[in-house]
């Protein structure tokens, strides 16, 4: 009996073993593009002036190297083509909407743009107060809050991504003045101070303004003129849509929001944003509370390489180089924390550089 | 290493026996267990990475019967903190709470060993954090399940061995769906209980496979009371037909005090 216990024992222990671990990404096989009927031509490095290695390079980095191991898709599109392509988690990522996370404010920044070239906000310093007096508090020091604040990050209001952006999404009272309920930390445009909170003010004023909550205003003024017919944008409980994430896009067509952009707004010769407020949100109007990295209006501004980017969670962006007329587009698991990416730059960089 | 490791540490599993090896008149007991084990989870929903760590369970059972039959039952709770290759010790977690209870009959006895075998029935609520790869959901594997169970005794002079095992055909399993279209799971206490207890469904023993194993030595170090030493392994397979499946493996050590 005893031997016949041994033997299950070590039976037992033999065939527990280990889980086995799998494989979750390819070999890097090239970075061609493929043709899809989605309104993008394709090209390769050398017709659009690229070095070729240090593209290989970029991509090499992301399927083998551990700091980029939750990587969908890097993108890489120049003089409004597509150049190079890759999707190391899963070759049919180029067919699914990934949630964009945090490059979802700068959607709501373009917007913004938007309701602003079709006459429906007149000027960034409105007021939120005139707009949404309802959903204010009785400290009147928010009052002062203007969408310019707003979009700066500068409303003075104490929204803590960490708390805050939770209770937000599982808010089932009235969303904004959620928001607005939040303790003055500082009078309004004196502190940029990173947050969910500010972005979901714009939404409201947007949808205000036009009548339209900001998805459906996107539908019909964004996505539908740049034929992005796959999407999701999520909302609040209330009906108002996130302004500061969870929108929902293809890697294709979110590069092309990059080339809108490249091309100041202008779409097969109609203006979908207006050209001063682009030149406005694209530029230097803050500096990060946590980082000290300059910020426009929802969008990250690079000077070292005259460039900005819309910057979401997981280390996903979209990298807009104007003077080199590139567009980089890398998206990711949305939920990763930074321990598994902190090196964004390090890819811009070598695909910046790839241009010659 | 590991399995050394985990062989010194286990024995919670809750299907315990011994002592109740060829007993004669009908013997109601209690005991309370302690054990460290390694675990190791495969969250396919998550990534096809393996997390492993040191885990710690405490358990009660309770256990009546002679060599006609025994009545077992228990419940356990464990926890783990556990890291892939990728990142610091215990950078996630994983929680796993279970009771069970069975009833086995006598099916053979001899001199010194006696085989109970019969129906048993189980509830386990799993649930893994993994805030590096992902904060903003949780990872959950829940069960019910009705299975059979084994009890294999045997007296030697010093003390007894007990061998049981347990096996599920048939349960209802709850786990998250694989591509989850929103941002953020509620993780306030009736958030959690709420997702944890959503998109439940039937499933085969394909689709929740376990093999619950534990042998354990049962003796006396001082009279009236008895204590056991006992190894465990454990290997759980769980997979909806909405999601990817879940693998968990557990090699443990575990000590028993009986009263």
């Amino acid at each position: 009996m005893r031997k016949l216990i041994f033997i299950v024992l070590l039976v037992g222990a033999g065939l527990s073993g280990c889980l086995q671990e799998e494989p979750f990404k390819p070999d890097f096989t090239g970075f061609e593009p493929v043709i899809q009927d989605d309104g993008w031509t394709l090209s390769t490095p050398e017709n659009e002036g690229m070095d070729r290695e240090l593209l290989n390079k970029a991509y090499k980095l992301v399927y083998s190297n551990n700091r980029y191991l939750m990587a969908g898709s890097l993108l890489v599109f120049r003089n409004g083509r597509l150049v190079a392509e890759a999707y190391p988690n899963d070759p049919a990522d180029i067919h699914r909407i990934h949630n964009l996370q945090s490059c979802t404010k700068s959607f709501t920044s373009l917007l913004t743009g938007s309701a602003i070239q079709h006459g429906f906000i007149n000027s960034v310093d409105e007021k939120l107060y005139g707009v949404f007096p309802e959903a204010f508090d009785e400290d009147e020091g928010k009052r002062d809050i203007t969408l310019r604040h707003a979009l700066m990050m500068q409303t003075g209001l104490d929204f803590d991504n960490d708390v805050h952006t939770l209770e937000l999404y599982r808010f089932k009272g009235n969303s904004v003045e959620y928001v607005l309920s939040q303790e003055k930390k500082y009078d309004a445009g004196l502190v940029m101070h990173y947050n969910d909170g500010a972005p979901h003010l714009v939404s409201e004023f947007v949808e205000r303004k036009t009548g339209k909550t900001l998805e459906s205003f996107a539908a019909d003024k964004l996505f539908g003129p740049l034929n992005i017919r796959d999407w999701k944008w999520e909302s609040a409980q209330d009906g108002t849509t996130f302004g500061a994430f969870s929108l929902f896009l293809k890697p294709r067509d979110f590069g092309k929001v990059g080339q809108l952009l490249l091309q100041k707004g202008i779409w097969e010769g109609k203006s979908l944003i207006d050209s001063t407020y682009l030149a406005e949100a694209t530029s230097v109007r803050a500096s990060a509370n946590f980082n000290g990295e300059a910020y426009g209006f929802y969008f990250w501004i690079l000077p070292a390489w005259n460039s900005y980017a819309a910057v979401g969670h997981g280390g996903q962006f979209l990298l807009v180089a104007p003077e080199k007329n590139l567009v980089v587009v890398y998206t990711a698991w949305p939920y990763t924390s930074e321990v598994f990416f902190d090196r964004r730059n390090e890819l811009m960089e070598l695909i910046l550089h790839s241009c010659k | 290493m590991k399995i050394l490791l985990a062989v010194f540490c286990v024995l919670l599993c809750p299907k315990l026996l011994a002592g109740q090896c060829n007993a004669d008149s009908v013997i109601s007991r209690n005991s309370l267990e302690a054990g460290v084990g390694v675990r190791q989870l495969k969250d396919m929903n998550l990534v096809p990475i393996v997390h492993k760590g040191i885990s710690y369970r405490l358990g009660h059972n309770f256990q009546k019967g002679n060599g006609k039959y025994i009545l077992l039952s228990g419940i356990s709770a464990d926890y783990a903190g556990i890291n892939t290759r990728f990142e610091g010790p215990s950078a996630s977690r994983y929680i796993q709470l279970e009771a069970f209870y069975s009833h086995l009959l006598g099916m053979v006895k001899q001199r010194n060993f006696t085989f109970y075998a019969g129906p048993q029935a189980g509830i386990g609520y799993g649930l893994g954090f993994y805030p590096n790869w992902d904060d903003s959901h949780l990872y959950w594997s829940d069960y019910i399940s009705l299975g059979a169970g084994s009890l294999l005794c045997y007296k030697s002079r010093g003390g007894a061995w007990a061998l049981s095992a347990s096996l599920p055909f048939f349960s209802f399993i709850s786990r998250p769906e694989k591509n989850r279209l929103y941002k953020i799971d509620d993780v306030t206490p009736g958030g959690i209980i709420s997702s944890m207890n959503s998109n439940w469904q039937a499933a085969l023993w394909k689709r929740n496979f376990g093999i619950n194993a534990r042998l354990e030595y049962e003796f006396s170090s001082v009279k009236k009371l008895s204590q056991s030493i006992g190894y465990s392994f454990r290997y759980g397979y769980m997979e909806a037909k909405y999601g990817m499946p879940v693998y968990n493996l557990l090699h443990s050590l575990g000590l028993k005090l009986y009263f």
